[in-house]
């Protein structure tokens, strides 16, 4: 009869984007990047605007050449970016967020289907490839780096918390990621029990089995332990869809963190731990389904 | 008492309702003309030219009697019976009342009133049918969420389930109010506390929550449970057939547009185009006005009308138009699997219907859907979700359809 009966249900219209939340994203990154400019000067300005502009120029190419709608306005490409950088340390030389940002985004991102269809977190993904090509021109130093040699760094608890620390630009301050946290929270953005069951596994597993207690606290507040359980676990494409299934990702996020800690040749085990959570993202789903109402499938595995 | 139900949503649509359960209810005097339509499935009682009086049997659809609700001259039988009304209130002799007190009544005299007066529940489903075949209930819940019909007459509500709970010989009643109108909620309890049968619970106010299998998990935690579900504006009418023996042939209906609502009981037959008239609603170009809800109803024209199962009516503003967005792609932000109330994966449905893994999709619960639209509504990434399903079922049924025939064709 008309267009409208044609479509079904719903007929209102739907007031939720991708690119809203993306941009609720960015907006809960803003306090952090500020730190990082005041804390470690203009160069961390110039690394966002690197691999903030490779991110997105590398998605718009990728589309266009493979004649892909273009969907650079969704601004998730913007918030890769902004998260490579966030995970680099201030000394990287500019290329360095440049190749992050285009193993992220061609290789990571698009090769895997664009937008939703990635595996895996595309900004970790991003640091770590870097990391482990240009080690020895990424110098790392944080709390974590003194706890290793058996030391307590020079500074309080509290400066670690709040992020008069050393460490990636975007990590150190995991009391202004927090106020990120809370406003993505309060913008039913993510689930609050996704960085509260994270950073709660890791703190419950070092207060279970201490190393030394002294240092739990330092460990809590360094390394990417807060930008991870805020804005890595919490990526809606690679980590389970139901309530379950994300605190299973979570806890279990959490509980890798703290292996890898102890026992992992890396310093800070968060990025592996999630990237490996990653692949476990399908299979949680799978078990995790809820019962359905009426005839309560979803236990048995889909084929 | 509250009861807690899974997912659904809160939209602004919902504010517009709020108001309008808080509104009274304003009665419509009958149009000149009255048209009832029929389904398919139809027997005609009356010819053109006939005199008819109110509340006198002009058809039987789906089993269900239809009454006229004016006495005045039939002018048409085809699709639909229409009545010019002549404004006289010449009232059928077969419109009786009920001397008799309840308890003095049987089980078989209430059904058949029920059935003499055409008496349906909102679904269209015929109440005394239902009464006939129920079986194994132990609680009555008397659905009053989406339902104002608690704020006009909260007293024949709770009467007419007594009525019900007599006639089903169940010892328990339970009427389930959304938290937005606990003033409506607070009157049923007052009239409810010298009973004790009957007790008044409440439920988050959220879109969709109606559906009978759904509340009847609510209330008693059980998936399968067959208790007997009916919504409060057909308990009303259940007590109003029971005592005036008066068919029913008016229903409450809420009309709105944006931030107007309003509550009109109107005459069954009242054509929509004179009934939103009459609310002071504009109607735009044609086709914006959907019946049943903005996610899951469904668009009528202004010339249809009022049937015994029209609970709402929706004006569009053309800007606030569900629009299919470009975009369609599945960020996998769970938002529909925490938003559906059948508890399903939506989107892991959607992938497995696009990929053609038809097992999986039912393996997921692909035919548990019922179309009520929440996930399309929240979905960021634009997917049609709702569509797709719906549309996946309704194959499938045809195809499951002309398989059985070839089944049947070969032996
Ligand atoms: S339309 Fe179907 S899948 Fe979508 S929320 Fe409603 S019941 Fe769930
Ligand atoms: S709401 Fe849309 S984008 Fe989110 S998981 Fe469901 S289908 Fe995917």
């Amino acid at each position: 009869m008309n267009a409208i009966k044609a479509d079904g249900a719903p007929f209102i219209k739907s007031p939720e984007t991708v690119r809203a939340m993306m941009a609720d994203v960015v907006t809960a990154m803003i306090p952090a990047a500020v730190w990082a400019v005041w804390r470690f000067g203009a160069k961390a300005l110039l690394l966002m605007a690197l691999s903030v502009s490779t991110s997105v120029l590398c998605e718009g190419v990728f589309e266009f050449i493979a004649k892909k709608r273009v969907t650079v306005g969704d601004l998730s490409a913007v918030v890769t970016g902004l998260l490579i950088a966030f995970g680099l340390p201030v000394e990287a030389p500019w290329y360095v967020p440049v190749f992050a940002s285009v193993f992220a985004i061609i290789i990571v991102k698009c090769a895997f289907g664009g937008l939703g269809a990635n595996v895996f977190n595309p900004a970790l993904a991003g640091v770590v490839f870097v990391r482990l090509c240009f080690r020895s021109r990424l110098p790392y130093s944080s709390a974590l780096t003194a706890l290793a040699v058996g030391k307590l760094p020079e500074y309080s608890v509290y400066d670690a918390a709040v992020g008069m620390t050393d460490g990636a630009i975007g990590e150190v301050s995991a009391m202004l990621l927090t106020v990120g946290g809370l406003y993505l929270i309060v913008r039913s953005v993510i689930d609050w029990r996704v960085p509260v069951l994270f950073v709660g596994t890791v703190a419950a597993l070092s207060v279970l089995f201490p190393q030394n207690a002294a240092y739990i606290l330092y460990e809590l507040f360094s390394g990417s332990l807060f930008l991870g359980a805020v804005f890595m676990a919490t990526d809606p494409t690679t980590t389970p869809v139901t309530g379950v299934g994300r605190c299973v990702f979570a806890v279990g996020a959490g509980a890798l963190t703290y292996v890898m800690r102890r026992f992992g040749g890396d310093l800070d085990g968060v990025a592996y731990a999630i990237l490996a959570m990653n692949m476990l993202s399908g299979t949680i789903d799978r078990i995790a389904a809820p019962r359905s109402m009426r005839s309560g499938t979803g236990t048995e595995a889909a084929k | 008492m509250a009861y807690a139900m899974h997912g659904g949503i809160q939209y602004e649509y919902i504010d517009a309702m709020r108001a309008a359960r808080g509104a009274d209810v304003t009665d419509m005097a009958p149009s000149a003309s009255l048209v009832l339509t029929l389904p398919e499935n139809k027997r005609v009682l009356v010819r053109v030219g006939d005199r008819v009086l109110r509340g006198q049997v002009v058809a039987e659809a789906d089993g269900i009697l239809l009454h006229t609700p004016e006495a005045g001259f039939v002018s048409e039988t085809s699709d639909a019976v229409r009545i010019e009304c002549d404004g006289t209130d010449e009232t059928a002799a077969t419109v009786v009342k009920t001397n008799k007190r309840l308890q003095d009544c049987t089980r078989e005299e209430i059904i058949e009133k029920l059935r003499i007066c055409g008496v349906a529940d909102s679904d269209g489903s015929s109440m005394a049918d239902r009464l006939e075949s129920a079986d194994g209930a132990s609680v009555l819940i008397a659905e009053c969420i989406d339902d104002i019909a608690a704020a006009s007459s909260p007293a024949s509500i709770v009467n007419g389930m007594k009525i019900l709970m007599f006639a089903l010989g169940v010892r328990q009643g339970v009427i389930v109010c959304g938290d937005d109108i606990i003033d409506a909620a607070k009157k049923l309890s007052d009239i409810c506390a010298k009973s004790k049968l009957i007790k008044v619970a409440t439920v988050r106010a959220k879109y969709p929550q109606a559906d009978k299998k759904r509340l009847a998990y609510a209330v008693t935690g059980r998936r399968a449970a067959n208790e007997f579900v009916v919504s409060a504006q057909t308990c009303a009418a259940v007590y109003d057939a029971f005592v005036t023996g008066m068919p029913q042939t008016r229903r409450i209906v809420s009309v709105t547009k944006g931030k107007i609502s309003k509550n009109i009981r109107a005459a069954i037959g009242t054509s929509f185009a004179e009934l939103l008239k009459f609310a002071g609603i504009e109607v735009g170009g044609g086709g914006d006005i959907v019946e049943g809800g903005l996610l899951c109803g469904h668009s009528v024209s202004p010339g249809d009308s009022v049937g015994k199962t029209t609970r709402s009516l929706a004006v569009l503003a053309s800007d606030n138009v569900y629009v299919r967005r470009g975009a369609d792609v599945c960020i996998r932000c769970g938002r529909c699997v925490s938003a559906c109330p059948e508890k399903l994966l939506p989107n892991y449905i959607v992938s497995y219907i696009r990929d053609g893994k038809e097992h999986a999709a039912l393996s997921r619960g692909a035919l548990d859907c019922d179309g009520c639209g929440v996930c399309s509504y929240v979905c960021p990434g634009g997917v049609p979700i709702a569509d797709i399903i719906t549309g996946f079922a309704k194959n499938h049924a045809r195809e499951a359809g002309s398989e059985a025939q070839n089944e049947r064709d070969k032996s």
